[in-house]
């Protein structure tokens, strides 16, 4: 395979003085940036946001730390993806069958369990609190689930892919791209079947005009936050690949 | 011979789906050999299609035996004289369903696991081109899954009491169904049989895909047994269902020569 | 009203619980990484 050869220069041509964190965003600063918005969303949660009507209680607070994991999870899904065409039908020469992208996309997907994983259970806690059940089998309920159970076949694959690298990032980004079709269906067509009721409370979010200015001032912030602590992560793990790529070929 | 001609209704389809490919009838006529000697093989063998036979035939006998109470019963609503069935047709349909899916996952792999077993799967690589392999190989499984749900259906309505609706939106269901179960089945084969541990990787790679579908299914079937519905929710539900399954056999087809050729 | 603020409190602590368990295993990986010479770590 042409690939086996071509795999090696990208993680030799990077000269050893080459600074560690990626072109782009350099240094500490933005995620000490971080740092300080979560506790301002953590802060704002509590003190800034009033009780909503419609919400039993104090339950609409969750909302500024679940909505930001259950976009996420979804987001991650399409960026891996992204990552995962890039690999396979990329028309670049040195951007096809380029391990690198096969190991974004494997960061992509692990990151996305993880916030999947997250805004299941703080979906089931509002639930509990908002409807009286821990679960009910709401359409987002069910989606949520549903991209749980891809993550975690993508995973198992991945576990399972083989020795060799090339094999294993090429079923894995198949296994991605395919997967999409459902992913696409969870998040677009599975809430919007009538058959299945919802009491999610999507569509008071979805307008603007019943959300109040202390919400947006802490939701949107929030989701910034959850942003760009998901390509913190990111990051993170792709150093930690290449790293064990650059030991792998000593 | 019904089988045959389901096939023959299924090609469009994966003539569709295979643009990969340059030449077409030269890819057709190769991915029709491949299914031919599919064909002729399991004639001789019968493997796949006894393995989901006593699979099915198993699972409708456990299942008549646990829901035979359940069948007729009736609950009363709540402040009414009125009753209802205990056991809706949807939730018949479901059912049959979930059967089907596990059926399908108990035989589909068959086929590409038992060229990489026999080592045949390198001649075949060097013989025809990703596309026709494919086409072939889900033309066979459709095939299958189709001669399966044709004798199971009426079994399972046998034995459940499930209703058959209006009949052509019952058939349209029927159809969308195994045609999605087939797509998604032959690319998680081919995954599984290039990957290790292929038994239990092949219901775990399956099963998250079949769990969307199921969604899709299960609002089919309010569908059908909704009574008189408006037309444009009909379209939608079956709609939904083919358009899932054809994007699955689409976005297969791309990048089935990934995976194929190694 | 003030057991309901418990519930609240939860949400945040289960969300840092998930990205310490993150963490942790990003930690170990590296750990391996540093004390295999040949690394032989699967990503």
């Amino acid at each position: 395979m042409t690939t086996a050869q071509t795999q090696p220069p990208p993680t030799a041509s990077p000269p050893p003085s080459a600074p560690e964190p990626p072109a782009g965003i350099q240094g500490a600063a933005w995620k000490w940036g971080v740092g300080l918005l979560m506790c301002y969303v953590i802060y704002g949660a509590f003190f800034i946001a009033r009780n909503a009507v419609g919400f039993v209680g104090d339950s609409a607070r969750i909302i500024f730390f679940h909505v930001p994991c259950a976009v996420l999870s979804s987001i991650a899904y399409f960026v891996a993806a992204a990552y995962a065409g890039l690999y396979l039908f990329s028309s670049h020469p040195e951007k096809r069958f380029n391990l690198e992208l096969d190991a974004k996309s494997a960061a992509a997907m692990e990151l996305g369990f993880l916030f999947c994983i997250l805004a299941t259970i703080t979906g089931s806690l509002f639930a509990g609190m908002q409807w009286g059940t821990f679960w009910n089998w709401d359409p987002r309920e069910i989606s949520i689930v549903g991209m749980l159970l891809l993550y975690a076949a993508y995973l198992v694959l991945r576990s399972a892919g083989g020795e060799q690298p090339d094999k294993r990032a090429r079923l894995t980004t198949v296994y991605i791209l395919i997967t999409l079709i459902p992913t696409v269906f969870l998040v677009w067509v599975v809430p919007r079947i009538q058959a299945l009721q919802s009491l999610h409370p999507t569509s008071v979010l979805a307008n603007p005009k019943n959300t109040s200015a202390a919400y947006k001032e802490v939701l949107y912030p929030s989701f910034l936050a959850f942003i760009l602590l998901f390509v913190w992560l990111f990051q993170l793990r792709f150093r930690l690949y290449k790293l064990g790529a650059k030991d792998r070929s000593r | 011979m019904g089988r045959v001609a389901d096939t023959a209704g299924a090609g469009p389809v994966s003539a569709q789906a295979g643009v990969v490919t340059s030449s077409r009838p030269a890819w057709l006529s190769e991915a029709a050999a491949l299914f031919a000697k599919d064909l002729r093989a399991e004639m001789r063998t019968k493997v796949a299609i006894s393995a989901i036979g006593v699979f099915t035939l198993s699972a409708l006998l456990l299942l008549g035996l646990a829901t035979a109470a359940l069948k007729e019963a009736q609950i009363p609503i709540p402040d009414t004289d009125l009753t209802r069935p205990a056991w809706d047709p949807a939730g018949k349909m479901a059912l049959l369903w979930v059967l089907l899916c596990f059926a399908a996952f108990t035989g589909l792999a068959h086929s590409f696991v038992h060229e990489e077993e026999t080592g045949t799967s390198l001649a075949l690589r060097l013989s025809m081109p990703a596309g026709a392999v494919y086409a072939g190989k889900l033309a066979f499984n459709l095939a299958l899954i189709f001669a399966v749900a044709l004798v199971a259906t009426p079994l399972y309505m046998l034995i459940t009491g499930m209703p058959l609706g209006p009949p052509l939106v019952f058939l349209l269901v029927m159809i969308g169904g195994c045609t999605g179960l087939a797509g998604a089945a032959t690319i998680v084969a081919a995954l599984a049989a290039k990957a290790r541990g292929t038994g239990a990787l092949y219901s775990a790679l399956g099963l998250p895909i079949l769990f969307v579908f199921l969604a899709l299914l299960l609002n089919a079937a309010k569908t059908v047994y909704a009574g008189p519905q408006p037309a444009l929710d009909v379209v939608k539900a079956v709609g939904g269902l083919f358009s899932y399954g054809i994007l699955l056999i689409t976005v297969s087809a791309l990048t089935f020569g990934f995976i194929w050729e190694d | 009203m003030t057991r309901d603020l418990y519930f609240v409190m939860a949400v945040p602590l289960i969300i840092w619980l998930g990205i310490f368990f993150y963490l942790l295993t990003i930690d170990r990986s590296l750990r391996r990484l540093e004390r295999s010479e040949k690394g032989q770590d699967d990503l």
